[in-house]
């Protein structure tokens, strides 16, 4: 990698690392894995008989993505960052990686989804399968232009023992992750529909702090966390100087209700990890579906920057 | 049988149908089936049934979470993802699994 290429990797990574720190807008999530392809295309109108192999579904799933990427109202100004799937990241649009592509063509900061989903029940959390090849994609992830990385694990009550278990195994994978250069998004999700989710979140808070505190100086994390229920519940993480940025996941909570808790969290913004198809189909003329895209980004915007 | 004799005779069985009376009625209390036991049991009975419809409730929310997350105008991707993962064993490519 010649000198000058090195620089101008130096100078994006300051740049998106300034967005993401000060950037007002929500985090995206843009793809589908293997498995839920066939929905995620049902939503968006393409029926099951339309495709006949999975090379070709992939492909329609890739014309949506790049079609939702290369819409007008789809760039940095409100959308500040995008996760990614693995299978995303290795595609191109327009014949450059979709990582490099989304910041160098619409100032989106990528990020690549590394988990491999969950392993069992244990303790009232679900801990992140191992993750053996970790280093290599990481590795890939920063050839591809990626500037940071997602991974989520469950919280299913207010169980001391699994939170240190679920924090302890977030940041030890954080700090691996950082030793690539790349930026950790810590997903300790806490699950919206269990009865002491209030005391979990005191719990989680606490252990998180505990374990921000332990992190070399000038290192920094990104935390992705489940609305609160209690008024500026993560402000001491929000403020904390190696936390660069704390984005909320709605978890399941309706759009109006996530919009509502949302406001009363001074300085979180979103994430959501929702389907950006909703109200999107492959039939709309470019018109039609810019609007509706442009309506959709807006109202998830809005609900971003009212906290 | 003198009349002395007669109204004794008299006392002692009115006495004496009091006193079955008395043990069975404290028997029916304690043992029988709305004595105390039984109130114990029943009791018991309702915290347990108790316990159970707190757990079926928060398992009907924990479906109904993730039905609303899976459904067609909220397809949550990281659930939709690990579920992908869970239940139809889905594995990239150039993954491989420790179990």
């Amino acid at each position: 990698m010649t000198d000058t290429t090195q620089a101008e990797m130096v100078r994006a990574d300051a740049a998106q690392a300034e967005q993401m720190r000060s950037g007002d807008g929500f985090i995206a999530a843009l793809d589908q894995s293997g498995g839920s392809t066939p929905k995620a295309l049902k939503l968006y109108g393409i029926e099951e008989d339309e495709y006949s192999s999975e090379e070709e579904m992939f492909s329609l799933m890739h014309q949506m993505r790049a079609r939702i990427i290369k819409s007008p109202s789809f760039n940095g100004e409100k959308v500040i960052g995008a996760i990614l799937f693995e299978r995303t990241m290795d595609g191109d649009i327009d014949g450059i990686p979709t990582a490099e592509y989304l910041w160098t063509k619409k100032q989106v900061v990528p990020f690549l989804k590394v988990d491999k989903g969950l392993a069992d029940p244990e303790d009232d959390v679900k801990l992140m399968k191992p993750m053996p090849d970790l280093d290599a994609l990481c590795a890939r992830g920063v050839s591809k232009g990626i500037f940071g990385t997602k991974m989520r694990s469950v919280v299913d009550g207010a169980n001391p023992v699994g939170i240190k278990k679920i924090v302890d195994q977030q940041f030890e994978l954080g700090m691996q992750i950082l030793s690539h250069g790349l930026m950790p998004i810590l997903e300790p999700e806490v699950t919206i529909s269990i009865p002491d989710k209030a005391e979990a979140e005191d719990l989680l808070r606490d252990e998180i702090l505990a374990h921000l505190d332990a992190l070399p100086e000038g290192t920094e994390v990104m935390l992705k966390l489940t609305i609160p229920e209690k008024v500026n519940q993560y402000k001491a993480l929000v403020d904390h100087p190696k936390v660069m940025k704390v984005v909320a996941l709605s978890g399941g909570y309706s759009r109006d209700e996530a919009n509502a808790r949302l406001a009363t969290q001074t300085g979180m913004i979103a994430s959501f990890s929702r389907a950006m198809t909703q109200g999107l189909s492959a039939k709309q003329s470019d018109a039609d579906f810019d609007k509706v895209l442009a309506e959709t980004i807006d109202g998830i915007y809005q609900a971003s920057v009212a906290g | 049988m003198s009349s002395e004799t007669r109204p004794a005779l008299g006392l002692f069985l009115y006495c004496g149908v009091i006193f079955m009376l008395g043990i069975y009625f404290t028997f029916a209390a304690v043992q029988g089936e709305y004595g105390l036991f039984r109130r114990a049991v029943v009791e018991a009975d309702n915290i347990q049934l108790r316990h159970q419809l707190a757990e079926l409730e928060g398992q009907i929310l924990v479906m109904e979470n993730r039905t609303r997350r899976l459904s067609d105008d909220y397809l949550d991707l990281d659930l939709l993802d690990q579920q992908a993962r869970d239940v139809l064993g889905l594995v990239r490519g150039d993954e491989f699994v420790l179990r």
